[in-house]
């Protein structure tokens, strides 16, 4: 839920599993090995879709982008 | 419904509280821990403008206020029903005064299992309530907050019988107050209580007395088998989870306890009660498509309409902000939090 929007997305298959397995604090290489297990694929294939979801969500304000820390 | 807060002290201290959090913040306000008559008279305005005939007095204990009788006689002067929610731990002078209203213009809802942190009642109050319960009689609906999946009605069964109170037995369950810290009863508990309350009306209907349950409930806390036997015993089965409209002493129109501090809004005066309750909807409207369960977003008897998905603190509880960092490297190094 976005509440500065009241925007909502209903999650599922993939982008759910990804989502919980951010919230769950996984590392952003362990998010590839999970998506390449998923769509048993290589990770060099499926680094693309998990890059793109993480790019709609940003942009649906879900998740919110902090550059220059490092 | 509205409920008007007269007071924000309790003389019981219940792990379960849903008003904890309102008491907290308003003690910390010297002299303003009872409301005064003419905001009373006040919410009575509010009342009025929104058509609506009974004035629901909440606490803390309402009948601690020190003018509770006037209180009620300004309500009534007004043509006001009254509804009224205690511990059944109340002064005489409070007693009296309802005692001397017919029992179709007062209702008192009486919990049941209030009680101090302990989770224990001395004899004395235990008599007390006692006292309560046989001199209201008929104006007594007593009601049981569920908050741990082992509990007992029988002795309730048993007061409702011994004093002619109303033939019914309101349960509620305890839910959680965003940023509080109560006891409630753990959503994964539920399927073990909702069979526990089936066999409850079941019993309760073979004396004459039915339940009726309070918001928060979900239909797939029963199986089917239990779904049918409360159908058989008469029980009213609410499961629904709206905008109550607490009425708190510095004029803040809350959604409902649990959620205060997080969904509310001012009382303003010509504002009424149905313009107020869509407010607050649509404050939470976007969790509405889910409950309190990941499961309710799918389910059926959600989609027919058929359950509101649960309490909303339950929903809100699961959707609370995480702060999660999640680092992706690549050409822009971009960060997402969560």
């Amino acid at each position: 839920v976005n509440e500065a929007t009241q925007t909502t997305a209903q999650l599922v298959g993939f982008p759910a599993a990804l989502w919980d397995w951010i919230m769950l604090g996984y590392h952003y290489d362990t998010l590839i090995q999970f998506a390449a297990a998923w769509f048993a694929q290589p990770s060099a294939q499926v680094e693309s879709v998990l890059r793109q979801q993480l790019h709609d969500w940003w942009a649906q304000g879900f998740l919110w982008r902090k550059e220059g820390d490092g | 419904m509205t409920n008007i807060a007269l007071s924000n002290v309790c003389n019981l201290a219940c792990p379960y509280c849903f008003a904890a959090t309102t008491m907290n913040r308003t003690d910390k306000q010297p002299g303003n821990r009872f409301i005064s008559l003419d905001d009373f008279a006040q919410r009575l305005d509010f009342l009025e403008r929104s058509g609506i005939g009974q004035a629901r007095l909440i606490g803390g204990e309402p009948t601690l206020h020190p003018q509770f009788a006037d209180l009620v006689a300004l309500a009534r002067g007004r043509g006001f029903n009254i509804m009224l929610f205690s511990n059944g731990l109340m002064p005489s002078h409070a007693l009296d005064c309802l005692t001397a209203l017919a029992p179709d213009v007062c209702l008192v809802l009486l919990n049941m299992n209030a009680v101090h942190s302990d989770g224990q009642l001395s004899q004395t109050e235990v008599e007390r309530r006692r006292t309560t319960l046989q001199r209201l009689g008929p104006r007594a609906l007593l009601g049981f907050n569920i908050y741990q999946p082992n509990f007992s009605l029988d002795e309730l069964l048993l007061l409702i019988r011994q004093y002619q109170c109303q033939p019914a037995i309101r349960l509620g369950l305890a839910q959680p107050i965003l940023g509080g810290e109560n006891v409630f009863l753990s959503p994964k508990q539920y399927p073990m209580v909702g069979e526990k309350i089936a066999l409850l009306a079941q019993h309760a209907a073979a004396q004459g007395i039915t339940l009726e349950f309070d918001c928060g409930f979900v239909r797939c806390m029963f199986s089917d088998t239990a779904w049918q036997i409360l159908q058989e015993s008469q029980a009213k089965m609410g499961l629904h989870c709206n905008p109550i409209l607490d009425i708190s002493l510095d004029g803040q129109v809350i959604h409902c306890f649990p959620l205060t501090g997080r969904v509310q809004t001012d009382l303003r005066p010509q504002t009424n009660a149905t313009t107020l309750r869509q407010q607050l909807a649509q404050q939470t409207q976007p969790y509405r498509l889910s409950g309190l369960y990941p499961e309710c977003s799918l389910c059926p008897f959600k989609q027919r309409g058929e359950c509101t998905g649960g309490c909303l603190a339950h929903t809100l509880q699961r959707f609370r902000r995480h702060s999660v960092r999640l680092v992706v490297p690549g050409r822009d190094n971009q960060k997402a939090l969560a």
